[in-house]
């Protein structure tokens, strides 16, 4: 692109990119690790050692491997069906696949406590079984598994369409059964976005913060995720602890942009 | 017969048009038949019935004397090989051959005896560990060949096994089916809408067009005796004259239709003559192409045209030049209210022109 | 005749239970209570506290900051990926990878970070103190966070557009003498137009929906600077499931609205590219 060379072009839009990279990008990143450092590297050990921290973790962990499982199996049996049968209801099923995606976590949220509270429907049913799900954690893992819900599928599907029927048919055909197909002809074809539909949903369960918000109750100990203690540290102007809280989540964020890159390779990441 | 069809019929979800319209016909065994056709004519969606890939609305078939509905498509003995060939992408040309022998569960050093057979067979010995995207397109189809026949199809089915070939390659790969299939002695069906392909390739050839079997018969007939106008015209070319009048042939009332191959008609210069018998027709020259070997002129006989074929050895001709035209033999076809019929009367003068009454 | 068609490979049966109780449990049933529940208010009721000042004030508050966002995002968008795709400079690849950012970096984290920096004690905002000028808590701090959390899908979605420019019109255009900012405007701005308005829509549609970045940031004041989102949540904090309901449901609907739009102004667009 010759024509835009000249440097009366170039070098005020690279100064905004540069200021654009700085002031949004590489500062808040800094002042995150630096805030966390700033009363003694000891303190900072100290809050990453608390039980509330150590429960955090876990918790968010434990949500997180939950969700991309099950998004895992619901992802696959669904790009299995959309690609290699026909039924009528497909397009209602992408539609609805979709639909976590272009809803507001808070609504996600929202939703399920309505499904569980008082005077939901299951409410009956988990009374007696005395099992509670709202303020616990396994609505915690409901709503991440809601907002994590397409991650899977939408890499699998264009992918599983553009490639054609014909390899799974032709195996089939040839007297193979489910397993050996899927094995053989299937999964190494979708080695790559499987793992990046895993990679995408794993950085958003780790990250969720309003669906677990509204379902959490915020109880320290109990159903606080990483992103909730953080916000409780910084509710209670314990902005050292906060920060130090959220750098365990800058490393796990730094880790999936890596690997991600290491997967699809530059700029082609545009999924939200 | 070994394979054979019973009023299989196909209707379109929607429209309420059929694909396929009460198709009935049988193939022996051992025979290499074409399902020859236009797109659209539902020779591939047959095909997919009698494999199992789609289904027909009403109807049957039988293969080996076993009903084909009653059992899964992987059961019924049939060996496909797609358009596209379908190669399994991961594996290799080993792989792919004896996958068909793993799903069977055959024992290994079978599998290795029978895909070491068959990469002879199909020379491709060298290429065993490459994979698909290392082949080139003919060696693909041979893979794709090898890796239908592996498990003993009873039957081999082809969906228009060559059309995503090169002109060349097609040709060759052609002859080299044609060979193999009759060596192994199996019974196939191909499709194809090449017209050529088929008069090459097979021993019989259903024409098929808009759901309907137009013809069925070996490469000499469905050329020299097609029994209506659409057969006549698919395959070769051909001239189609309307009522015309012409001398040599006793034929009907008007309205009909003649059919004429251009190696038929031949075009005599002022001064040239010929040795075959037959009444000539006045012409006037329109147009000339050289194709190499032949050239094709296009003749105004009558207000109509007429296509011959000339030797490009013999002298040229100019487009203007009045010539003789002698038309060895045509094809009558005389409209009922819903039959085609084909009639054509012999020459009436010395000249012994072939007639085929056919129907 | 059987069945076979479609079902030769096998796992269909498998395939659909599995997504069908899948969606039933996680997607159909949370979304049916929130339907079930909003028709249960009844048409008045649900006027009210679909109207309420407070709750009309967040809607403007989020509107009119997704709108100044998304338009932000426009333009900024724009010439981070012309400068990603047509320039060498340093930092370029750096640039390249911290754009993946905000789409991995938790929103929590997001949201402390910016809200301190842009505050007057933070680094930024500290800047801005002596022109008596606030950043964090005021509208200017929403901005800045549906900015910084939707900047990536404008950028990702123009970039390869710009990639695969065909050279040869600009080189046309350069040839008769045209000046850069008119192959630009007539030439390369229709071809992005498409992706442009693209990611203005899914940065608009984030932006109106994001929490976790924003709430730190905004100062939450009353009338001010609360978001929509932010209303749901106090009305489930009241236990007020019916507001609640309520609030979520014109977000939907206005949701649903707004795509239909896009898409019906990406085609006008595409029609007229011919």
């Amino acid at each position: 692109m010759q024509l835009f060379q000249s440097k009366k072009i170039k070098w005020p839009l690279v100064l905004i990119a540069w200021g654009f990279m700085i002031i949004l990008l590489i500062l808040p990143i800094a002042l995150v690790i630096t805030q966390a450092f700033s009363t003694g590297f000891s303190h900072y050990l100290t809050v990453l050692a608390s039980p509330n921290t150590l429960h955090a973790i876990n918790l968010t962990i434990a949500a997180t491997v939950v969700s991309v499982f099950v998004n895992l199996i619901i992802g696959v049996s669904a790009a299995w069906i959309i690609a290699f049968h026909d039924f009528p209801g497909k397009r209602l099923l992408n539609t609805l696949i979709d639909l976590p995606f272009s809803v507001s976590p808070v609504i996600a949220g929202l939703i399920f406590i309505l499904t569980f509270s008082r005077t939901g429907w299951f409410y009956p049913v988990l009374q007696s079984l005395n099992i509670q799900i709202i303020f616990a954690p396994p609505a915690i893992f409901l709503a991440t598994i809601f907002v994590t819900f397409p991650f899977v599928a939408r890499e699998l599907i264009p992918v599983l369409e553009a490639r054609g029927r014909e390899e799974e048919q032709t195996a089939a055909f040839l007297g193979a059964n489910l397993k050996d197909i899927f094995m053989q002809i299937t999964f190494p074809a979708i080695k790559t976005p499987l793992l990046t539909g895993m990679v995408l949903a794993t950085a958003r369960a780790m990250g969720e913060f309003g669906a677990v918000a509204v379902v959490s109750g915020n109880i320290p100990g109990k159903t606080l995720t990483l992103p909730l203690l953080v916000q409780s540290l910084y509710d209670q102007f314990k902005f050292p602890d906060a920060f130090a809280v959220a750098t365990i989540l800058l490393i796990f964020t730094f880790l999936i942009v890596f690997l991600q890159r290491l997967l699809i390779g530059p700029k082609q990441f545009q999924k939200g | 017969m070994y394979i054979q069809i019973n009023h299989i019929s196909k209707a379109f979800q929607k429209k309420g048009q059929n694909v396929l319209h009460d198709i009935s016909f049988g193939v022996k065994k051992g025979s290499l038949t074409a399902l020859l056709g236009p797109s659209g004519s539902g020779k591939t969606t047959l095909l997919r019935i009698l494999a199992g890939l789609e289904t027909a609305t009403s109807g049957n078939a039988s293969i080996d004397g076993h009903a084909i509905e009653s059992v899964a498509p992987q059961n019924r003995g049939i060996g496909f090989v797609f358009q596209n060939y379908a190669l399994f992408r991961y594996l290799n040309v080993y792989q792919n051959i004896a996958f068909g022998l793993k799903t069977q569960h055959q024992p290994a050093n079978e599998i290795k005896k029978r895909v070491t057979e068959l990469l002879k067979l199909t020379g491709l010995t060298d290429l065993e560990n490459r994979y698909p995207n290392q082949l080139s397109g003919g060696q693909k189809q041979r893979v794709a060949f090898a890796r239908a026949i592996a498990p003993h199809p009873k039957v081999l089915f082809l969906d228009e096994p060559f059309a995503a070939l090169d002109k060349q390659i097609r040709q060759e790969l052609r002859i080299w089916l044609k060979r193999l299939i009759h060596q192994l002695g199996i019974t196939s069906i191909f499709v194809t809408h090449d017209h050529e392909e088929a008069i090459e390739t097979a021993d019989e050839i259903v024409v098929m067009n808009e759901g309907y079997v137009k013809q069925i018969g070996t490469p000499n007939e469905i050329y020299n005796q097609p029994n209506c106008q659409f057969v006549a015209e698919f395959i070769g070319r051909s001239s189609v004259l309307s009522s015309p009048n012409l001398a040599g042939f006793m034929l009907p009332e008007k309205p009909f239709v003649t059919q004429i191959r251009p190696e038929r008609v031949q075009v005599l210069k002022k001064d040239e003559s010929t040795t075959t018998p037959g009444t000539l027709e006045s012409a006037t020259v329109k147009d000339v192409v050289f194709r190499g070997a032949t050239t094709t002129v296009t003749l105004d006989l009558h207000g109509q045209s007429l296509l011959a074929n000339r030797s490009s050895l013999k002298p040229g001709l100019v487009i203007g030049e009045h010539v003789s035209v002698l038309i060895e033999q045509l094809v009558l076809f005389k409209q009922d209210t819903s039959t085609l019929k084909k009639n054509q009367s012999p020459a009436t003068t010395a000249a012994p022109l072939k007639s085929y009454a056919i129907n | 005749m059987q069945k076979v068609s479609n079902r030769l490979v096998p796992g269909y049966r498998l395939g659909l239970s599995i997504t069908f109780v899948g969606l039933l449990l996680i997607v159909v049933i949370p979304f049916c209570s929130l339907l079930v529940q909003g028709l249960d208010v009844g048409f008045k009721k649900f006027w009210l506290q679909a109207t309420n000042d407070r709750v009309l004030a967040s809607y403007a508050v989020s509107l009119k900051g997704a709108l100044l966002a998304a338009l932000i995002n426009a333009l900024l968008g724009l010439i981070l990926a012309w400068v990603l795709t047509f320039y060498q400079f340093p930092g370029r690849q750096l640039l390249d990878y911290l754009l993946d950012l905000p789409f991995a970096l938790p929103t929590a984290v997001a949201g402390i970070a910016l809200a301190y920096l842009f505050s007057n004690k933070g680094w930024l905002g500290r800047l801005a103190a002596p022109m008596h000028v606030q950043i964090s808590y005021t509208f200017s701090g929403i901005v800045i966070a549906m900015v910084f959390v939707t900047i990536p899908f404008v950028v990702r979605e123009v970039q390869p557009v710009l990639e695969q420019l065909d050279s040869t019109y600009q080189e046309a255009a350069l040839t008769l003498g045209a000046r850069p900012w008119t192959v630009f405007r007539k030439i390369i701005f229709p071809e992005i137009l498409p992706a442009l308005i693209s990611g203005f829509g899914l940065a608009f549609a984030r932006s109106i929906g994001e929490y976790g970045s924003i709430i730190f940031i905004a100062g939450n004041q009353p009338f001010k600077t609360e978001i929509t989102p932010l209303m749901i949540m106090f009305q489930l904090e009241a236990h007020s499931y019916t507001g609640a309901t309520v609030i979520a449901l014109v977000m939907l609907v206005f949701s649903f609205c707004f795509i239909f739009a896009i898409h019906a102004l990406q085609r006008h667009v595409q029609r007229q590219k011919g």
